[in-house]
């Protein structure tokens, strides 16, 4: 396909790990104690890396840490965009965990239905954005990275009804019913694999899920594709009898 | 399951000031386009103007006729016409109302246009002179504008005598008489 510019580079940013990515392969990968310096260093990196004669893009994924889920409402009788964000921003502490000031997005309308809202750290999201005004990189899209691994899910799965990703510092679980959320969460840190396969399962059998309405997909930047950033299917445990 | 697009990249707003350059420069356009509009509108109004004027003159050419210029047969048709004017019918109504005895008419000479001479017989010059007065006399409304005069008058013994009246009119075709 023709296209007018190169495409954009995509960077991964973890609490422990970053990632960098084109045309979704990776090209740089590594870990860090300090999210402010890797944030910094990895703009950087995409900058020099992109040379072109216009500001080069990127699209960022925040990982599980980062960018928290939960499920919230219908709520009604609030008016007005201010009232909803005010409103959203005080239980983001309480849904989150996240103890600092909180921007919260939501994917829908509050007064309708149970919305699917995620939350980030504001001056963490300040932070970013200023690392790749310095290093003169356009931001196209900042997205938690959770929400690759759904598309994914729904990729290999059409009939999942639970979503859990695994990254490096987290993991993240969606689930819902006929399109209607039903929960979502973040568990910090990260559990260990035993612990998350015992997730899983206590969570499918609450539900009644069956295997093909499960969907557990992982951050494998190690594994037999050295370097993706991108969420791999994982074996997920037998649920019911069935393997997956 | 639903995918999920939440985005947190900041969308800018638009700077206030950027909407008070917009809401100028729209104002502006319109401003701009209603004086267009009005200017079009004028033009457009003179443009029927001057299509109708020069429709309505190239009517008035069409109908109104060319100056006539005058024929070169003019003078002929008016000679035609002075012969056929009717003076000489007036003096000849002037001479049969007018009766005199002893003064007789013997003869009509329509010499030229402007004058005709009537040939007479008289017995004696009181008579001639009261028949001339009898033709200036004889003015109706429509013949006031002859003028009757006595040219020659001759009589030799007891013989009756000839005399000559010419007769002239006033406006232009005269006629005289001998």
């Amino acid at each position: 396909m023709w296209s007018v510019g190169p495409e954009p580079l995509d960077l991964y940013i973890g609490a422990v790990g970053a990632g960098i990515a084109r045309g979704g392969k990776c090209v740089g990968w590594d870990s860090y104690d300090d999210v402010d310096v890797a944030i910094k260093h990895w703009m950087e990196i995409a900058a020099n890396a992109s040379p072109s004669w216009r500001r080069p893009q990127i699209r960022v994924w925040l990982g599980g840490s980062l960018a928290r889920p939960f499920v919230i409402g219908p709520i009604k009788g609030l008016r007005g965009a201010a009232e909803v964000d005010a409103f959203v921003q005080a239980r983001a502490v309480e849904f989150s965990g996240l103890t600092s000031e909180c921007v919260v997005v939501l994917d829908g309308q509050l007064d309708k239905e149970p919305v699917l809202a995620v939350a980030a750290d504001r001056a963490f999201k300040f932070a970013l954005e200023s690392a790749a005004d310095e290093a003169h990189l356009a931001i196209a899209t900042i997205r938690p990275w959770w929400a690759s691994a759904v598309d994914e899910a729904i990729a290999i799965r059409p009939h999942a009804r639970l979503v859990i990703a695994e990254d490096e510092d987290a993991i993240t679980w969606v689930e819902s019913v006929d399109d209607r959320w039903i929960s979502a969460g973040t568990q910090v840190p990260k559990p260990t694999s035993d612990q998350v396969k015992q997730l899983l399962s206590r969570r499918a059998m609450a539900s009644g899920l069956t295997n093909d309405q499960v969907a557990h997909l992982v951050l494998a930047p190690r594994l037999e594709s050295p370097g993706s950033i991108w969420p791999r299917a994982a074996i997920a445990p037998k649920l019911g009898g069935e393997g997956s | 399951m639903r995918r999920v697009r939440t985005d947190f990249k900041s969308r800018r707003a638009v700077p206030k000031a950027l909407w008070w350059v917009l809401a100028g420069v729209v104002a502006l356009e319109v401003a701009a386009g209603t004086l267009l509009w009005m200017s079009q509108r004028e033009l457009d109004t003179a443009r029927r103007q001057l299509s109708q004027a020069t429709a309505d003159r190239q009517a008035k050419r069409e109908v109104s006729p060319a100056p006539a210029r005058p024929p070169p047969y003019l003078q002929s048709a008016q000679a035609l016409l002075a012969e056929r004017e009717p003076t000489w019918a007036r003096v000849l109504d002037v001479l049969e109302a007018t009766q005199v005895v002893g003064v007789t008419p013997t003869a009509v000479d329509v010499t030229s246009g402007d004058s005709m001479r009537v040939e007479v017989s008289f017995f004696d010059h009181a008579h001639l002179l009261q028949y001339v007065d009898e033709l200036n006399g004889v003015r109706s409304s429509a013949v006031n504008d002859l003028q009757w005069r006595l040219i020659q008058a001759t009589r030799t013994g007891d013989q009756p005598g000839t005399a000559s009246v010419s007769v002239r009119v006033r406006n232009g075709l005269s006629t005289s008489a001998r």
